[in-house]
C-alpha cells in the first residue's frame, strides 16, 4: 500500500508541526516542508510529491499563490494542491479565481477539514467534480487509482492492479497492496484501465495481462501469478488468444 | 319610288326575347338584378349604359348566354344608328345560335332583321342570301313583309321576275290579312316594277290599286307618295287634268305631312325649351349643393380641427397627470425607503449598545477574575486558580464567538461575502463542524446522537454555512443542560435537503420566539451555563441561510424543546 506524498510549504513552524501530525494522522506521508517559495519549488522539482499543501502568504508575501503559478507552468509535472489562508485573507483569495484549478483550506482547520480539502484537490485536478468527495470513492489520475480507503486516500500505481471483479453493483480491485471495494462500475473500470494490457475476460473480470502465468484453454481458465484461477468465457476468449499471438 | 317595310317589331321582339330568356336563366341575385337594370334601361332608351353593362359580361359569356348578350348587343348598335356594326354583331349572333342547335332557329329568327338591314344597306344580294333560305322555310305562317322585302332585293338586282313572284306572294299574304298598307306599299312597288320595265300599261293598274289601298289605309306619307306617283304616271300618259289633280292631292297631303312634322318640331322644340329650363333648375341646385357642400367641409375641418386640439389637450392633461403621478410615487418611495432605512438605523444603534454591553460583560468578569486569580496565585490556591482558569476559558469562547459574529455580520452587511457554491454531502459538512463541537459536548455531559443520509447533497457555500452550524451548535451547547440530548439529522425532500437540529433545552416561550429572528434589547437571554445571548448569531443566521438558497425555520415549547429546521438546496445530479 502506497501513502501518498505531500509537500508543505509553510513559514510558520507550529502550524506546519501540526499540519505534519495531521496528515501523518490521516495516513499520509510528509515527505518535505518547506518555509519559502525556493525551498518549496526545489523540494518539488526533487521529491515529486503526489500532493502540495502550500499557504498562501509566507513572511507576508504572496509566495505560495507564485509557486502554484511556477508549477502551472508545466502541466505535465504539475499535480494537486490546497492553499492554505488565513480568514482575513480568504474573501481577496476567493476572488483570485484560484479556487477553480485547486482546493484551499482555511485556518484554523481540523484533519476532517483537511481530508476533505485533500479530496477536493485531487477531483479539482483530475477534473472529476465530485469524484471522490460526493459521487465515488475512487478515481484514476494519470497512471495511479486513488482510492478512499478508512478515512484516507491510498494511491495505488494501475500497473499493481492484478484483476478487477464484480461486486454487486461496484467492484472489488485485487492489487497487490490488497483488495478494494471501488464505487466504479466493471464498465467504467474498462474505460480507464490502459487497454494495452488490460483486457475484460469474462462477463465479470477485467484482468491485467502481465499477471497471467497460465492460459487453460480446455478448462477455459487463466492462472494468475498467485495461482490464482479466472474463469475465461466464450465471448471474450478469442480476443485474449488474440491479444497473447501478439504478446508472444 | 320604292319603299320597303323594315322590320321593327322582329327586331324588337329579337332583344325582348333575349332579355326574357336572360331573366330566367339567372343565377344568383347579383345578375338577376343586372338582367332587370339592362330591361330598364332598353326601355328607357338609354343603350349607352346598357352598353357598358354588356360589354364586361359579353367578355366572359358561354353557350345561350352569348347568343343573348350578343342580340342585345346588335340591337344597340343598330339603336346608334350603326346599321353596318349592327349587321356584323347579326351575323355573330347567327353563328352563334346556327352552334346552340334548331330548338333556337324558330325561336330567333334573325335572318329576316339582319336582311332588313342589309337591305338599308343596299347590299341586295347579301340580303337575299339570307332570306331566302329562312323564307323559304318558316315564312307560309309569318307576314308578306319578307316576301315584300325579298321583291325589293330582286327588284334593285334588276331579276324582275322573282321580284314579281314574291311581290304576288307578298300580296297574296296581304290579301289574306286585309293589311291595306301593306298592300298600297306592294302594289306600288309591283307598279315600280313594271314601271321601271317600261310596261307602263301594267304598271298603272298597280299604281291605281296602290292608291286605292293608300287611301284605305290612311298613311299619309305611303299616300304621298301613291298620288306623286299617280301624278307622274297620268303626265307621263300625257293626261295632265289627272295629273294637275293627283299632284294637288300630293301637294294637299305634303302639307298635312308638313304640318304634321311642325307640330312635331314645335312640339319638340317645346321640350327642349322645358328641358332647358329643367336643366337650368338642376344646375342651380346642383350650385346650391356645392356651396353647400363647402359649408359642410367647412365645418367638417372645423370639427376635425376641434377633436385634434381636444386630443392634444387629453394628452397633455394625461402627460401632466403620469408626470404627477411618479413624481408622487418617487417620493412614496423615497417616503418608504426613508422609513426602512431609519428602522435599520434603529436596528444598528440597537445593534450597537447590546454589543457594547455584550462586550462590557465579559470583560468586566475577566477583569474581576483577574484580580481573584491575582490573590490565589499569591495565596498558592491551585484549585481556586484552575476554576478560574476554565471560567475565563468560557467566557473568552463566547466573546470570541461574539466578535467573529460580529465581524460574519458586518461584512454580510457591507455585501462583501463571497459565495461559491459546492456540492457537499450534508453529513459531512456538519461533521467537519462537529469534530470542533464534540469534545464540549462530552465535557457537558451532552449527549449528541447524529442521523446522516449519504445521498443528501447540499449545494452551498461551505463557508459560510459552517458559521452558520456553529452558531446553531453553540446555542444548543448553551442552552441544553448537562445530561440533556441533542440529535442532528439530515434527509432529503424533493430538491431540498433537510436538516433538523433538536435539543431537549429549556426552550423559548412564544414571545422570544417571535422575536428570534430581530434586532431588540429584551430578547437577552441567559443561557444555561450562565453567558447571555444577544440573538445576533440567529440574524446571521438566517441572512447566511437566505444567501444560500434555503430557509430557516425554529419551533420551541419552553422547557422541553427547540427543534431548527434548515431547508437548503439539493445538488442536482452531475
Amino acid at each position: 500500500m502506497e501513502k501518498l506524498r505531500v509537500l508543505v510549504i509553510e513559514d510558520e513552524a507550529d502550524q506546519a508541526d501540526e499540519l505534519k501530525l495531521f496528515l501523518e494522522k490521516g495516513g499520509y506521508t510528509v515527505c518535505g516542508i518547506a518555509d519559502n517559495l525556493t525551498e518549496g519549488l526545489g523540494l518539488f522539482y526533487a521529491l515529486k510529491p503526489d500532493l502540495i499543501v502550500a499557504d498562501i502568504y509566507l513572511k507576508g508575501k504572496p509566495e505560495g499563490i507564485l509557486f502554484a503559478e511556477r508549477m502551472g507552468e508545466n502541466m505535465n509535472t504539475a499535480r494537486p494542491l490546497i492553499f492554505l489562508t488565513q480568514h482575513a485573507d480568504f474573501e481577496t483569495f476567493s476572488q483570485a479565481k484560484l479556487v477553480s484549478p485547486y482546493s484551499y483550506l482555511l485556518k484554523p482547520f481540523n484533519p476532517l477539514e483537511l481530508q476533505y480539502a485533500i479530496e477536493l484537490a485531487i477531483e479539482k485536478f483530475a477534473v472529476q467534480p465530485g469524484g471522490l468527495s460526493v459521487k465515488e470513492n475512487a478515481l484514476f489520475m494519470e497512471e495511479s487509482l486513488f482510492v478512499k480507503h478508512k478515512q484516507s486516500l491510498i494511491k495505488i500505481p494501475v500497473s499493481n492492479i492484478e484483476y478487477v471483479e464484480v461486486d454487486g453493483k461496484y467492484c472489488k480491485i485485487n492489487a497487490r497492496e490488497g483488495s478494494f471495494l471501488v464505487q466504479l462500475s466493471l464498465v467504467k473500470m474498462e474505460e480507464k484501465l490502459p487497454a494495452h494490457y488490460f483486457l475484460r475476460i469474462h462477463r465479470n473480470y477485467i484482468i491485467n495481462l502481465n499477471e497471467i502465468r497460465q492460459i487453460h484453454l480446455t478448462d477455459n481458465q487463466v492462472i494468475l501469478s498467485d495461482e490464482r484461477a479466472l474463469p475465461v468465457s466464450h465471448t471474450y476468449k478469442d480476443i485474449l488468444m488474440k491479444r497473447f499471438d501478439v504478446l508472444r | 319610288m320604292l319603299l320597303f317595310t323594315t322590320d321593327q317589331e322582329s327586331s324588337t321582339s329579337l332583344h325582348r326575347k333575349a332579355l326574357a330568356y336572360l331573366a330566367e336563366s339567372c343565377e344568383d341575385e347579383s345578375t338577376c338584378h343586372q338582367v332587370e337594370e339592362l330591361t330598364a334601361l332598353f326601355q328607357t332608351g338609354d343603350f349607352d349604359k346598357a352598353h357598358e353593362i354588356l360589354v364586361p359580361e359579353y367578355d366572359q359569356c358561354k353557350g345561350e348566354k352569348c347568343l343573348l348578350l350578343s342580340l342585345l348587343r346588335a340591337k344597340i348598335f343598330y339603336e346608334k344608328s350603326l346599321i353596318r356594326r349592327a349587321i356584323e354583331e347579326y351575323k355573330v349572333a347567327l353563328t352563334l345560335r346556327d352552334e346552340l342547335g334548331p330548338p333556337y332557329y324558330g325561336a330567333f329568327a334573325i335572318e329576316p332583321v339582319l336582311a332588313s338591314l342589309l337591305l338599308e344597306e343596299e347590299a341586295f344580294s347579301t340580303a337575299i342570301h339570307y332570306l331566302r333560305p329562312w323564307v323559304e322555310r318558316y315564312s307560309e305562317n309569318n307576314g308578306g313583309d319578307y316576301y315584300h322585302n325579298l321583291g325589293i332585293a330582286y327588284l334593285h338586282l334588276k331579276k324582275f321576275d322573282s321580284s314579281a313572284f314574291y311581290f304576288e306572294k307578298s300580296i297574296g299574304i296581304e290579301m289574306e290579312m286585309s293589311d291595306t298598307l301593306g298592300l298600297a306599299i306592294s302594289y306600288m312597288d309591283m307598279a315600280n316594277l313594271y314601271y321601271e320595265q317600261y310596261l307602263d300599261d301594267q304598271a298603272i293598274p298597280y299604281f291605281q290599286k296602290g292608291l286605292d289601298y293608300a287611301l284605305l289605309a290612311q298613311d299619309p306619307a305611303v299616300l304621298r307618295n301613291a298620288y306623286l306617283n299617280m301624278a307622274v304616271v297620268e303626265e307621263n300618259r300625257g293626261d295632265l287634268k289627272k295629273a294637275l289633280g293627283y299632284r294637288k292631292e300630293y301637294e294637299q297631303v305634303q302639307a298635312t305631312l308638313w304640318s304634321r312634322d311642325k307640330v312635331w318640331e314645335m312640339a319638340e322644340k317645346e321640350k327642349a325649351y322645358e328641358v332647358g329650363i329643367r336643366e337650368r333648375e338642376i344646375t342651380i341646385l346642383e350650385q346650391q349643393e356645392q356651396v353647400k357642400n363647402a359649408e359642410l367641409s367647412r365645418q367638417r375641418w372645423q370639427i376635425k380641427a376641434y377633436l385634434l386640439a381636444s386630443v392634444l389637450l387629453l394628452i397633455l392633461v394625461g402627460v401632466v397627470a403620469a408626470g404627477y403621478r411618479m413624481v408622487s410615487r418617487s417620493n412614496k418611495q423615497m417616503a418608504a425607503q426613508k422609513r426602512v432605512l431609519e428602522q435599520m438605523d434603529t436596528a444598528k444603534n440597537r445593534l450597537f449598545s447590546i454589543v457594547a454591553h455584550d462586550l462590557k460583560a465579559p470583560v468586566r468578569s475577566l477583569q474581576r477574575s483577574q484580580q481573584k486569580m491575582a490573590a490565589a496565585a499569591s495565596a498558592r490556591d491551585k484549585e481556586t486558580l484552575f476554576a478560574l482558569a476554565t471560567e475565563n476559558g468560557t467566557l473568552l469562547n463566547a466573546t470570541q464567538n461574539l466578535l467573529n459574529n460580529l465581524l460574519q455580520w458586518s461584512l454580510d452587511q457591507t455585501n462583501q461575502v463571497h459565495l461559491v457554491r459546492e456540492s457537499i454531502v450534508a453529513g459531512r459538512l456538519i461533521g467537519q463542524v462537529l469534530y470542533d463541537y464534540e469534545p464540549m459536548f462530552r465535557e457537558r455531559g451532552i449527549e449528541l446522537v447524529t442521523d446522516f443520509s449519504a445521498d443528501a447533497v447540499v449545494s452551498v457555500d461551505i463557508q459560510s454555512m459552517k458559521i452558520v452550524l456553529r452558531n446553531l451548535l453553540d446555542n444548543a451547547l448553551k442552552f441544553t443542560p448537562p445530561g440533556g440530548r441533542v440529535s442532528i439529522s439530515t434527509a432529503m425532500q424533493e430538491d431540498e435537503v433537510i436538516i433538523a437540529l433538536e435539543d431537549n433545552g429549556c426552550g423559548m416561550g412564544p414571545e422570544v420566539l417571535s422575536q428570534l429572528f430581530e434586532v431588540s434589547q429584551e430578547k437577552i437571554q441567559a443561557g444555561t451555563d450562565g453567558t447571555t445571548g444577544t440573538g445576533l448569531g440567529m440574524i446571521l443566521c438566517r441572512a447566511f441561510v437566505s444567501r444560500n438558497g434555503g430557509s430557516i425555520e425554529v419551533e420551541s415549547q419552553v422547557g422541553q424543546k427547540t427543534i431548527v429546521t434548515l431547508k437548503l438546496p439539493r445538488a442536482k445530479e452531475a
